[in-house]
Formats: structure tokens, C-alpha cells, sequence
């Protein structure tokens, strides 16, 4: 129990990467949506498409909530220096780089199954990618500092966004009981 | 002995039921053998099969050898017209009897007006009979999701599927299938656009690849080309396996009953069993180039040739299915007692720089689609010639399942099964992908066929407004004389029902000054 207390990193910076990781899985699933709309326009009311806004809301939290875990997970199985010591801003920093080369695998596997090079790509230049962005954050103070205090600044979106994602629970629920 | 109101009440009751049921048994044993009598539909809608790629109907290439052989004790119509050049309006014309002006399900995975829901196949045709209904394209199953009330057995369109990773018709989602597909078929986990979830997407992606490379392994030794799937969403499956399930789901139906079978292939990708692939490598044959339109994607003719050869190869391989399927259900005697209709949704289109269907274009090979019904006891073929469209499909059920016609319908009784043979009745196709459903229609191409002469109407498109073309199928079956100029009287004649019968359609649509 002390060990896991060891190692369970400080409320506040687990606040603070779940903010990155909400900022980073909403603005994505937002463009895509506002991308979409236009389309939906076409056949679908108003009412409905806010019904699929309720949708993709709770999706989103439950993306971030299971990444965020995943993280928590990591923090409390991996050596403490490697990851809970510095939750927020190594958890920043991987988070970063695997949000561009996911990106990066989804959109270039449009249509078609994504091909073997990419995925081998993708093995390769996601690891080698955290490896040297946290080489770099050890490194350089001012990067540190830098990604602390977007942290604790990307938290106001857990103030925007949780809300809406409970209002999003209630319409499914309305929805499908 | 003391008679109580109970016991008086009971002896009534007793005394009432057995004199109903002395009335009625020879009636009911009369209505069980006109039940067991009552032929069953079976409606067999192949996606994306063009009527021009059927050696049935003259292609050089033998690509339907069995559908020759069903046709023998068949109905064989040569000039059936599909409404619309994709899915979505084509499906929802053949269920609803009307033209997609009125139903108004133009766009990629559209759905008909809510408003007009009542208006299908199986709220129309008479209760006694059992409906079920399939559709493995999900565009197709958006519409039966919309007539689900009316539909006694329903089965998923993942039901005959290898692997999929399909969401909305799950149980969680079974109250707002509709909607449940707009948040993740059509966004969350898309695949031919920006997905609208990040990691689910990308898993749902490195799962498909890693199911692909390895557990299909074997299946992929007779599929070299590629599994089998439904091009935009992860459902993967073979042809027999599908064709399988559908023969096996109709021999066990109650009868009488309707079935509606929408099956996925030959659309593409086109992944036909290694024994269909070089199937047409050695033949000479080469089809008639014609020139690249303005609203085409200006594919080369190599390419465009290279495409034609496999669908045609993935055309013989459902041929093939479909024959087993035929033989299956003939061997069970299911066809002693059934109509058995084979059509399509809209056809392909391989020429002018146009690959595939998704084009502004109506030339014959997108909208001229198969369509052969065989009726119970038939001994010998018939030839129809006259044009038919697939909103005459239900008018023509109604008529044979003895059920009421409403007056909305668009089309008529199918010539063979009660209605006349008319040259001259017009039947139409459109696509109005870029218009709103509730809005008049702005950008759009028309087709008219009506006698010998077809004439297209381009509205609205940027560059290419308001373009004519006029043919005649009859002496020019390939398009490639427009009579625009020449025929002016047949021109504005065809202009005038053409715009006339627009009007009319978007009328409700008008926004009111």
C-alpha cells in the first residue's frame, strides 16, 4: 500500500495531463465534427445532430478517461523515476508525440487498411519520438517550465468539457433506456 | 341444485366458446391451406451490378452463365432502369415505390423523410405474410432501421460476416440505431475522412490490419486479392459464407412470407475468389472508347479497362454463388411456391474517365440494372422490352401478393405481371448527392428514358449548367451521339415532362414568400 502511495502521482498533476489529454481528444473530435456538420445538414434535424453531438461527447471523455488510466497504470508498474516522478510533464510529452504519429496513422490510412510500412513506421517512430522529446524536456529547463505550466492551464477545459460530456450521458441515457 | 351468477357466467362463456369455435374451424382450416398456398417473395437486390456487364443481356465477356439459366423460367426485362446512380437512392425507390425526388434520400448514406417512414415495402404488403428483411450494405440497412416496425425479422447486416467492428446494430444501440450510426460508422471510427475519434480510431485500425495479415490468413489463400468487405466500414467476409446464410435464413422463414436479401457484392472492392481471377485475361475482347466528359475524373482508358476485367471476374464469381444459391432453393422446392425477383440497386460505370459509380453521370451502365422474376410454376422465359424502372418493383408485389395499392405510388405493375407493355411510359433516374433533402434541388443530373430516346439534364453544376444530352438507345445503345441539336421537337417535348414533373416534386419544398 505504501509503495502504491509512493508512486501514485500528486492530484495535481494528474489534473493537469487528463486537462492535456481532454484538450488534445476533444479539439480533434470538434474540427472532425464541425468538418461533418455540413454534410448531416443535407438530411438530419437539428435536434438529431445534437443528439450526436451527445454522442461523441461521451465518447470523447471515455477516450480520455481510459488514456489517462492507461498512464496511472504505467505510473504505478514502471521504476517511479521513469514515469510518476515526473507524471505531468513526461506524461505530457508522450502524449504529444503519440497524439501526432496516431494522427499520422489515421489519416494515412483513409479508405484502405493501414499498409504495412505504416504501421512498421509508426512501431519505429512513435518510441524513438518519446525518447527524444523527453531527452529534450530533462534537458532544457525552459521546455520543463513550459509544458508544467501549459498543464496547469489546459485546466479550465476540464471545467468545459466534463460538464458538457454529463449533459451528453443524460441524452444517451434519455435516449436509449 | 343452486345455479350461482358465477357458474351461469361460466357455463355461458363455455357454451359460447365452443359454439365459435364448431362456426369457425372449417374457415380456419381453409385460411391455413390458402396460407400454405400463398406464394412467398423473395427479393435477391445485387449492390452495384450493372445490367450492361450481364452476358444474360448480350456482354461479350461470359460473365452470368447461371442467371442465363435461371432466366430460362424466368421474366427477363432488358430495359430496367435503377432511380439513382449509388445506393441510397436506389434502394430507397425499390422499397418505397417512389421516385428519390419524392422520398428525398439523395445523399451518401441518406435516409428517406421521416415524414414519409409508412411508405414501404412491408407496411404495404399484406399481414399475413412474414417479412424479414437483410441488407449487408449499411446504407441499405439504414432503411430498414427506418421501417423496423414493420419488419418481423430483421437480420443484422453483420449477421453472415467474417470480422467487423459494426456498432450501431448492437444491443446498447438496438432504440437509436440511426443516430448510433452517424456518431460511429459515419464519424468516430470513419475511414474516408477525418475520423472523429483519435485513439479509438487508430486502434480499431491496427486491429483490422493485425486481423488481416494474421488470422485470415488462410481465407486469404483463396482470396489473393483481398478479403472480401464492404469498402468503407471493417466488415470483412466470403461469398460463401454469405450466400450460405441468406439460403439457409430463406428455407427457414415461415410462410408465406416476404424476404428482402441485399447483398454487398459485386460491388467494390473487387475481391473474387482465386478461381474467378484471369477469368477474361485471354480474351480479345476491348470495349468502345469514348470520350472523357467535363464532369468525369479523366481516368485513363488503360485503367478504366483494368477495372472493368475484375469486376467482371468478381461478377462471375457471384453468378457462381448465386447458382448454388438457385439450386439450394430449388432442391428445397421453395420455388414451386415462390416469386423470385434478382435486381440491383444502380450499376458501375467504366468508361468517359469514370471509374465506379460515385459521378455525376447517368450513362446506361450506372443505371441500367438486371432485373428477372421468376413465378411460381414458370416453364418457359419472356423477354420485356418496353422501360421499366425499380418503382414499379412494389406496385407490381401489391398486385401479386393481393394486397391495396396506394395512390402515391409512383410506378406501375411490372408488363408480365399484370401491367401493359408501354414504349412510351418515361421512367427516370437522378442524383442530387450535394442537395439538401428539404430544400428544392439546385445540383443535379436527370435522366429521362422514354421510348427510344434518353435524354440527361445537368442543372447546376459549376461550368456545366444547364447542359442537355439526347440519344437514342435504340440505334446508338453505347451514348455516343448526342441528339441534343438535331432533335429539337423530341428535346423540348422531353424537357417539358422532365421539368414539369420536377416542379411538382419540389413544391413542398418551396420556401413560401
Amino acid at each position: 500500500m505504501r509503495v502504491f502511495r509512493k508512486k501514485f502521482p500528486p492530484l495535481r498533476e494528474i489534473l493537469g495531463l487528463y486537462a492535456t489529454i481532454v484538450c488534445l481528444v476533444y479539439s480533434w473530435t470538434s474540427i472532425a465534427f464541425f468538418w461533418k456538420v455540413p454534410s448531416w445538414l443535407y438530411f438530419l434535424t437539428l435536434g438529431e445532430i445534437a443528439v450526436v453531438l451527445s454522442y461523441l461527447l461521451v465518447s470523447s471523455l471515455l477516450e480520455a478517461t481510459i488514456i489517462l488510466f492507461i498512464f496511472l497504470l504505467a505510473s504505478l508498474t514502471l521504476p517511479s523515476r521513469w514515469l510518476s516522478d515526473k507524471f505531468l510533464v513526461r506524461g505530457s510529452v508522450i502524449i504529444y508525440s503519440l497524439t501526432f504519429w496516431v494522427a499520422l496513422f489515421d489519416l494515412s490510412s483513409l479508405i484502405e487498411l493501414p499498409s504495412s510500412s505504416t504501421v512498421i513506421s509508426f512501431m519505429i517512430g512513435m518510441p524513438l519520438t518519446c525518447a527524444l522529446a523527453i531527452m529534450l524536456v530533462d534537458r532544457i529547463s525552459l521546455v520543463h517550465q513550459a509544458i508544467t505550466s501549459l498543464g496547469d492551464r489546459l485546466t479550465i477545459f476540464l471545467y468545459v468539457c466534463l460538464p458538457l460530456s454529463l449533459i451528453g450521458i443524460f441524452v444517451i441515457i434519455l435516449r436509449i433506456l | 341444485m343452486k345455479l350461482t351468477r358465477r357458474d351461469f357466467i361460466k357455463s355461458a362463456t363455455l357454451y359460447t366458446a365452443g359454439m365459435l369455435g364448431a362456426l369457425f374451424q372449417p374457415n380456419l382450416q381453409r385460411l391455413t391451406q390458402s396460407l400454405n398456398n400463398t406464394p412467398n417473395i423473395i427479393i435477391l437486390v445485387f449492390d452495384c451490378f450493372s445490367a450492361r456487364h450481364l452476358s444474360l443481356l448480350g456482354y461479350p465477356r461470359l460473365t452470368t452463365p447461371n442467371l442465363t439459366r435461371f432466366a430460362e423460367r424466368a421474366t427477363v426485362y432488358h430495359r430496367h432502369y435503377a432511380a439513382g446512380n449509388f445506393t441510397s437512392p436506389g434502394t430507397a425507390s425499390l422499397l418505397t415505390g417512389t421516385y428519390p425526388w419524392t422520398h428525398r434520400a439523395f445523399q451518401q448514406a441518406g435516409v428517406i423523410l421521416r415524414k414519409l417512414a409508412d411508405h414501404n415495402l412491408f407496411r404495404l404488403i399484406d399481414g399475413s405474410y412474414q417479412k424479414a428483411a437483410f441488407a449487408q450494405n449499411l446504407w441499405a440497412d439504414l432503411f430498414l432501421y427506418q421501417f423496423d416496425k414493420d419488419i418481423d425479422v430483421h437480420i443484422k447486416s453483420t449477421a453472415y460476416s467474417l470480422a467487423n467492428d459494426i456498432h450501431y446494430n448492437g444491443n446498447f444501440w438496438q432504440k437509436d440505431p440511426l443516430l448510433a450510426f452517424r456518431a460511429d460508422e459515419d464519424f468516430l471510427e470513419q475511414d474516408y475522412g477525418i475520423p472523429g475519434s483519435l485513439y479509438f480510431s487508430f486502434f480499431d485500425k491496427l486491429r483490422s490490419y493485425l486481423e488481416n495479415e494474421f488470422s485470415f490468413r488462410e481465407i486469404r489463400k483463396e482470396y489473393p486479392r483481398g478479403i472480401p468487405n464492404f469498402l468503407k466500414y471493417k466488415l470483412y467476409f466470403v461469398l460463401e459464407q454469405v450466400f450460405d446464410g441468406v439460403a439457409k435464413e430463406i428455407i427457414r422463414l415461415q410462410k408465406p412470407f416476404v424476404g428482402y436479401f441485399h447483398l454487398w457484392p459485386p460491388h467494390e472492392p473487387y475481391f473474387p475468389n482465386r478461381r474467378f481471377i484471369g477469368l477474361f485475361d485471354e480474351d480479345d475482347w476491348e470495349p468502345m472508347p469514348k470520350p472523357t466528359h467535363p464532369l468525369s475524373a479523366g481516368l485513363s482508358d488503360d485503367g478504366l479497362n483494368e477495372a472493368r476485367r475484375q469486376y467482371d471476374e468478381y461478377i462471375a464469381n457471384v453468378d457462381a454463388e448465386f447458382g448454388r444459391l438457385y439450386t439450394r432453393l430449388r432442391n428445397a422446392g421453395l420455388l414451386d411456391n415462390s416469386y423470385l425477383i434478382v435486381t440491383s440497386d444502380h450499376g458501375q460505370l467504366f468508361e468517359r474517365g469514370v471509374s465506379g459509380h460515385v459521378t455525376p453521370l447517368l450513362y446506361d451502365p450506372v443505371i441500367h440494372v438486371p432485373l428477372i422474376i421468376s413465378a411460381p410454376g414458370q416453364s418457359e422465359r419472356r423477354d420485356i422490352y418496353s422501360p421499366t424502372s425499380c418503382v414499379d418493383i412494389l406496385p407490381t408485389l401489391l398486385k401479386i401478393t393481393g394486397s391495396s395499392s396506394p395512390d402515391w405510388l409512383d410506378g406501375n405493375v411490372l408488363p408480365g405481371f399484370g401491367g401493359e407493355e408501354r414504349a412510351e411510359q418515361s421512367v427516370f433516374a437522378m442524383e442530387a448527392k450535394k442537395d439538401p433533402s428539404r430544400d428544392p434541388m439546385t445540383r443535379a443530373t436527370f435522366a429521362m428514358i422514354k421510348g427510344d430516346y434518353k435524354l440527361i439534364w445537368y442543372a447546376g453544376y459549376p461550368g456545366y449548367d444547364n447542359v442537355y444530352e439526347l440519344y437514342n438507345l435504340k440505334t446508338d445503345s453505347e451514348e455516343l451521339f448526342d441528339l441534343s441539336q438535331s432533335h429539337s421537337e423530341i428535346l423540348a417535348a422531353m424537357k417539358r415532362e422532365l421539368q414539369a414533373k420536377l416542379a411538382d416534386a419540389d413544391k413542398p419544398f418551396l420556401v413560401k414568400a
